[in-house]
């Protein structure tokens, strides 16, 4: 009976890693990618590269003249703009706002005179990395979402497979042995990841469905609210907070926001306000939204007071209860947007970890499987093996081809910052394209070549940066500009590993393809 | 004082993983520890638990219970893997 | 030898049924704490929060059950019980 149980967590563990790792690979690299976001958009918006001995994030900002300076870019009849304002790793103000049908790309506004910034015409980590990571960027019916909740499924369905068939997961605990065949070597590094990061894997995963809980439980509220759009809306209102009230269609005036500050700050308990959203602009019943930071904290609360515009009166306020709270808490910790170095460094070493763990379950199978499938004439591992080099080394050839593009591509007042920031996408996705076709073209070489032309392109995006702005790390970080001088040096990192990497790969002997083509002779 | 209570609290989980490590009879002899049965064995184990403990109450100390169980939990991680590679490394030697 | 269609068959319903199964469940859990007593945005979240974990265990024992005939009754019978949990408790 045990044996049969683990036989078929041992199918289970083959058939849905093969199934679902690029999906899985590819949540995790970006992901990954993901808990620098701000430095890569700081890399790839030159302009925000303001150094911190300039205009420290501590300054206090005037959200009165935060108003008057956003005032003429507010088109009349706008239902609502919005300012973010700057934090420790973002230190430019952030500029969105909704009016009749539009949803306008935002804009940044430098801290010190809030002037705006000219377009940078690229998405950026924020824009395109990170919600990549959660969406896939295929946002028709939420079907990004979907496939990356079924991936998440998938994933804790792997950890507990893994361990179940990990048979001497307690003597092997901390087994690595490098200098063995490929098969052997990549499974013992699986294993070990797997296993020593297992806390991680797992709570990132768990957490990452929890934040999108309303959409994988899409009808959750309706056994306590009763069917229907106004009992999810009742129910959203009751979990997460909301307030509205319709415009008066009579001019009104915006009073002052700094008041307004004040009040939510004394209110709690002298923690800042993370941004401010006024909800009909100009009308007499416009109103006034202020959210708590949650830069000190794991929790991201939904702390929210909302004041009439005018008089500055307090509307509304509103708190998450306790089982609601935990769900901020457990977002809190995938999100990681608080402040802390260290947690967001572990965080970064464990998600490449994360990446480590696929990529060497992909290895294994197919070395596994290599020499027993060349020998039946199947062409199961060619097919897996293209599949497995475009979603591994393809996805980070993409990404720095996205990066490369950033740099090489005319600033944004040479066309339209929309059309810039698409012709990036269609690098990436074209990139990553070329890799899978090189993959099955290439077979099992394909790991090599793509890892040579990551070492490259790596390269090629530190130069590029050096050239195009002057940034090189040691500027960078002579300037306190750490987040360039970061993504460089992470970049210089990452040609360093792939140069070894692809080393490594050629001293490995061709053994499965050389008796492919005895096979074949 | 953050700094060295981090410093700390990497050292007693690499150390508590060194401990738990070393109780495990290949990784003993591995280092040279002999192959009979040691006496250090009975204690090995619980010392490298309490080291984790103890790595889990500097954290929280520095960090409070939500940031300093998050800390821990991924720490311990980063410190298992970097004693599976010390002695990678030194079985390589 | 299990056949391929009578694997498909389990895969379909380890995964459909299984998450049918499970958001009945999430329903159904919401309803019962709201009407003991929780506030009912809480007992939803609750109820939502802990239905990745119910799917979770469902899915193992899934797979690893050997005929998919008791796969599926299992699958409808809970469905079925959930759902009437659901509507007597609303």
């Amino acid at each position: 009976m045990e044996d049969t149980f683990r036989k078929s967590m041992a199918w289970l563990h083959t058939w849905a890693g093969v199934v679902l790792g690029s999906v899985l690979f590819a949540v995790f690299w970006m992901g990954t990618l993901s808990v620098f976001d701000r430095e890569i958009d700081r890399w790839m918006m030159p302009a925000t590269r303001i150094s911190p001995a300039i205009a420290p994030a501590t300054a206090p900002i005037s959200l009165d003249k935060v108003a008057r300076a956003v005032q003429p870019a507010v088109p009349a009849g706008a239902s609502q703009w919005r300012v973010d304002l700057p934090t420790e790793r973002t230190p430019v103000l952030r500029f969105t706002y909704k009016a009749d049908g539009m949803d306008p790309a935002p804009r940044q506004m430098e801290p010190q005179q809030l002037a705006f910034l000219p377009p940078q015409g690229t998405l950026g980590g924020s824009g395109f990395i990170f919600p990549f990571h959660y969406g896939l960027h295929l946002e028709w019916k939420e079907t990004g979402k979907w496939i990356v909740g079924v991936a998440a499924m998938a994933m804790l369905l792997l950890l507990v497979s893994g361990v179940i068939i990990h048979r001497k997961i307690l003597v092997q605990f901390f087994t690595f042995r490098p200098r063995k065949s490929l098969q052997r070597s990549s499974l013992d590094l699986h294993n070990l990841v797997g296993v020593l990061g297992l806390p991680f894997h797992f709570i990132i995963t768990l957490s990452g469905m929890v934040i999108f809980m309303m959409i994988y439980f899409p009808q959750a509220y309706s056994g306590a609210y009763g069917e229907g759009k106004k009992a999810r809306a009742e129910f959203f209102a009751d979990a997460y907070g909301k307030y509205s009230r319709p415009r008066a269609n009579a001019p009104g005036t915006l009073g002052s926001l700094d008041a307004m500050a004040d009040v939510a700050r004394r209110e709690w308990g002298g923690t800042e306000p993370y941004f401010v959203r006024v909800w009909h602009p100009g009308d007499a019943n416009s109103y006034v939204e202020l959210r708590r930071s949650y830069a000190r904290e794991v929790t991201m609360n939904v702390d929210q007071i909302f004041f009439d515009a005018a008089s500055g009166k307090v509307l509304h306020r509103f708190q998450a209860a306790p089982v609601m709270s935990a769900q901020r808490f457990i977002s809190g910790v995938h999100f990681i947007q608080f402040e802390h170095w260290t947690l967001r460094w572990l965080y970064f070493a464990a998600g490449l970890a994360g990446c480590v763990l696929i990529a060497t379950g992909f290895l294994f199978w197919l070395e596994a499987r290599r020499a027993r499938h060349a020998a039946r004439g199947l062409a199961g591992v060619r097919v897996v093996e293209g599949l497995a080099v475009g979603s591994v080394t393809g996805i980070v050839i993409a990404t720095l081809a996205f990066l490369a593009a950033n740099r090489l591509l005319p600033p944004a007042h040479g066309m339209g910052g929309e059309e810039r920031a698409a012709l990036e996408v269609w690098t990436f996705y074209l990139a990553w394209i070329a890799t899978f076709a090189h993959a099955w073209w290439r077979g099992r070489a394909a790991w090599r070549g793509q890892a040579w032309t990551i070492c490259l392109l790596a390269m090629a995006c530190v130069l590029l940066n050096a050239v195009t702005t002057g940034d090189h790390p040691l500027r960078a970080l002579a300037n306190g500009n750490l987040a360039v001088a970061g993504v460089d040096l992470l970049l210089l990192a990452l040609a360093a590993l792939a140069a070894w990497s692809a080393r490594r790969l050629a001293a490995t002997p061709l053994q499965g393809s050389a008796r492919q083509a005895g096979a074949r002779a | 004082m953050t700094a060295l209570l981090l410093v700390a609290a990497c050292l007693a989980s690499y150390g508590g993983f060194a401990c738990l490590a070393l109780a495990m009879p290949e990784h003993w002899e591995q280092w040279g520890g002999g192959s009979q049965r040691a006496a250090a064995w009975r204690w090995l184990r619980p010392a490298g638990l309490g080291l984790l403990a103890l790595a889990y109450g500097l954290c929280v100390w520095r960090d409070g219970p939500g940031f300093g169980s998050l800390l821990w939990t991924v720490l311990i991680s980063a410190a298992a893997l970097a004693v599976a590679f010390t002695l990678t490394w030194r079985a390589t030697r | 030898m299990r056949s391929a269609s009578e694997r498909g068959l389990k895969i379909v319903g380890a995964v459909g049924g299984g998450y049918l199964l499970t958001a009945t469940t999430v329903i159904a859990a919401g309803a019962v704490l709201a009407r003991c007593g929780m506030a009912r945005s809480e007992a939803v979240a609750l109820s939502s929060m802990l239905g990745f974990v119910f799917y979770l265990a469902l899915l193992v024992w899934a797979f690893a059950v050997r005929s998919a005939a008791r796969l599926w009754a299992v699958l409808a019978a809970g469905t079925l019980l959930a759902s009437a949990v659901a509507w007597l408790a609303r």
